[in-house]
């Protein structure tokens, strides 16, 4: 960083924001990349990721002025847990704090997530629930609960669901208020009289080393910790109902598969029945056997064919 | 006024993708990636228990016998990173006869394992096994993590243990600093392995990212970048990430005495603890110990070993800080010059 004094904006802070670094290495980058999709691949999750971050960071700083929430822990101040009203970072499907979240937790979802829906063949834990989009969710489980123990169980794969929603949304709260939280430092650093970092290795450490400084002071106490513990407990919750579902869904195939065979059981004697019935006929009427079939010309062979096989 | 250099950060950002790209091709020629390469036999079995006893370094009558008990999480060859990083080594390098119990990788036939199996069945076994093959009475135990609040709990119980060294080993489970103890306690542990049976070795390593999530998550891998243009560097990384992800399952039952009894209850300090019969009181260890830890160790913080001092029954006990963590104890430059030559020392001193 240099000390020229003509820069537009007024503090290093928003220099910072108003800069788009992702675009402007990303875009001479693009061409050398495009003979390596699979790095292209990589380094544009790279690239992503820390657009998510400068997006948080954008939105975070357009909330400040947001009289519902100047003077809240946005000032850098510690929070007073999951209660405190956090700056304006709204939890919402699109939120960039969910896109942040997403990186992190992707890999426990996919863990605990190992429900895959025989009906679907497709696992229901991931994107789905982080999507916040429990009614494609219910529906899913609907279609299922319906095949097997009814309405009972849909009502309790019902207020799972609810509770795991509802943590969630609590969890993104608290995890809110850490980013606010070290948004708020990251910004006094660069508009205080600290010394800056130099590159932008130093400042993605900053903020690495401020981000994990707040997370934790408030990953040890009890809001977080009874926070996180109900969004596990409500996700493992859901396990459990999956697998039990899953069960009675292998149960009722099982049934399923033998009322088959006593189907298929009662076929195969109404035959045998018709051909006995067929063979007594034919015993009491010998004449019949010798007598040509009433057919047309061509069809003769197929019918003693068809008889061959009786 | 400070301003922004974006032209710098574009030509910065440049060098990382190039850094990036070289990385990766090493990456592609990479062999030579084993971990836990000391020579070494097994001399008992187990279900699927290995006990192990390394080959000497030094000369066959000098040798003090040292059973290495490790946790059920993650793996044993830790201990045995790569041949420049190797607390095994060094141990065997000043003196010590060194035997090291690998749990195996439970599957669903052990979901129904209990602390008791593990601690009065495999481990005593183990014990014995290493008594008839030094022909000693007792053995000298080096407890590792959760292998040392077993090794705790089996030398309260037992009395075939001569000397034991605890390495960053938590004792009280509640200091205001243990991120993970303050997570476990809010945990439904029963519905979790009344769900898998088994825990999956996955979720804990989700559990333990988390502990740092911007740093182990990120910041590890963009500084890595940086790196893994030098072959040498690149294969330290991967040896590395390989056994962070190489995270066996956990026996169903006895993670859940283990989160009950020891993370939720905190028995250990409050002589809360039976394993099978048999109640555990710290105050009944009276035979010499070593208490290791490690200053900045964010899963098993300083504070929750420290307090071993104050349970123990022993007349002849030490502790020895290494101003690292939870991994460096084991692998760094530091840790080589310090840790094995102090336990070593500290063995044959008792031997």
């Amino acid at each position: 960083m240099s000390g020229d004094a003509a820069a537009p904006s007024d503090d290093l802070w928003h220099q910072v924001l108003a800069a788009d670094f992702v675009r402007a290495a990303w875009g001479p980058l693009a061409g050398d990349l495009a003979a390596h999709p699979a790095l292209g691949s990589l380094l544009g999750n790279l690239a992503a990721h820390a657009a998510v971050y400068a997006t948080l960071a954008r939105e975070w700083d357009a909330h400040l002025d947001d009289p519902e929430t100047r003077g809240s822990p946005a000032s850098g101040a510690p929070s007073t847990g999951t209660q405190a009203p956090a700056p304006g970072l709204p939890v919402t499907s699109d939120s960039p704090l969910l896109a942040m979240w997403r990186p992190l937790f992707q890999p426990w979802l996919e863990v605990v997530g190992t429900t895959e829906s025989p009906h679907t063949g497709k696992r229901w834990g991931g994107d789905c629930v982080l999507a916040l989009d429990i009614d494609a969710l219910l529906g899913r489980i609907q279609g299922l609960a319906g095949h097997v123990d009814g309405p009972q169980r849909l009502s309790e794969i019902r207020h799972a669901l609810a509770a795991f929603a509802n943590s969630l949304q609590d969890y993104l709260v608290v995890w809110r208020d850490i980013m606010a939280t070290a948004l708020g430092r990251f910004r006094s650093q660069l508009t205080g009289s600290e010394a800056v970092p130099e590159s932008l290795r130093g400042f993605y450490d900053l903020w690495v080393d401020i981000s994990e400084e707040v997370y934790a002071e408030r990953a040890v106490t009890p809001e977080f910790a009874r926070s996180q513990g109900r969004l596990i407990n409500a996700y493992f919750n859901l396990c459990k109902h999956d697998r039990a579902l899953r069960q009675a869904q292998d149960t009722l195939s099982a049934e399923c598969e033998v009322a088959n065979a006593h189907e298929w059981e009662q076929a195969i004697a109404e035959l045998r029945r018709y051909l006995e019935l067929i063979r007594d006929t034919v015993a009491a009427h010998p004449d019949l056997a010798d007598a040509p079939a009433a057919a047309p010309d061509g069809d003769q062979t197929a019918l003693e064919g068809s008889h061959a096989n009786l | 006024m400070q301003t922004f250099d974006t032209a710098a950060v574009v030509a910065e950002l440049n060098e990382f993708a190039q850094d990036f790209v070289r990385g990766v091709q090493t990456l592609g020629t990479l062999d030579d990636l084993e971990s836990g390469t000391a020579p070494r036999e097994v001399i008992y079995t187990e279900d699927k228990l290995k006990l192990y006893r390394y080959r000497p370094a030094t000369a066959e009558g000098s040798r003090v016998p040292v059973l290495i008990v490790y946790a059920l999480v993650n793996r044993p060859t830790m201990l045995d990173l790569q041949p420049d990083r190797s607390t095994i080594r060094g141990l065997l390098e000043h003196g010590l006869d060194v035997y090291l119990i690998d749990w195996g990788y439970p599957d669903n036939r052990d979901c129904g394992l209990t602390l008791n199996d593990y601690i009065n069945g495999y481990l005593d076994r183990c014990v014995d096994a290493v008594r008839t093959c030094c022909g000693a009475a007792a053995v000298n135990i080096l407890g590792v993590c959760q292998g040392g609040a077993f090794s705790l709990c089996y030398t309260a119980t037992h009395d075939k243990v001569k000397n034991l060294v605890t390495m960053v080993t938590p004792v009280d489970f509640h200091t205001p600093d243990n991120m993970l103890g303050h997570w476990i306690r809010a945990i439904d542990v029963d519905q979790i392995v009344d769900t898998f049976g088994n825990v999956p070795g996955e979720l804990l390593n989700w559990v333990f990212l988390m502990l740092k999530p911007f740093r182990l998550t990120g910041q590890k891998y963009v500084h890595a970048v940086k790196l893994l243009g030098d072959p040498n560097k690149a294969r330290n990384f991967v040896r590395m990430e390989k056994w962070i992800l190489d995270s066996p399952d956990q026996a169903g039952e006895a993670f859940r005495e283990f989160v009950t009894a020891f993370f939720q209850d905190n028995g250990l300090i409050n002589d809360r603890i039976q394993i099978g019969q048999r109640p555990v009181h710290l105050r009944d260890i009276r035979v010499p110990v070593l208490n290791v830890f490690a200053l900045h160790d964010h899963l098993v913080p300083s504070s929750a070993s420290r307090p071993l001092a104050r349970y123990v029954g022993t007349d002849d006990y030490q502790e020895l800080e290494f101003s690292g963590g939870h991994i460096g104890i084991y692998v760094s430059a530091s840790a080589q010059r310090e840790i094995a030559p102090a336990i070593a020392a500290w063995f044959r001193a008792r031997a």
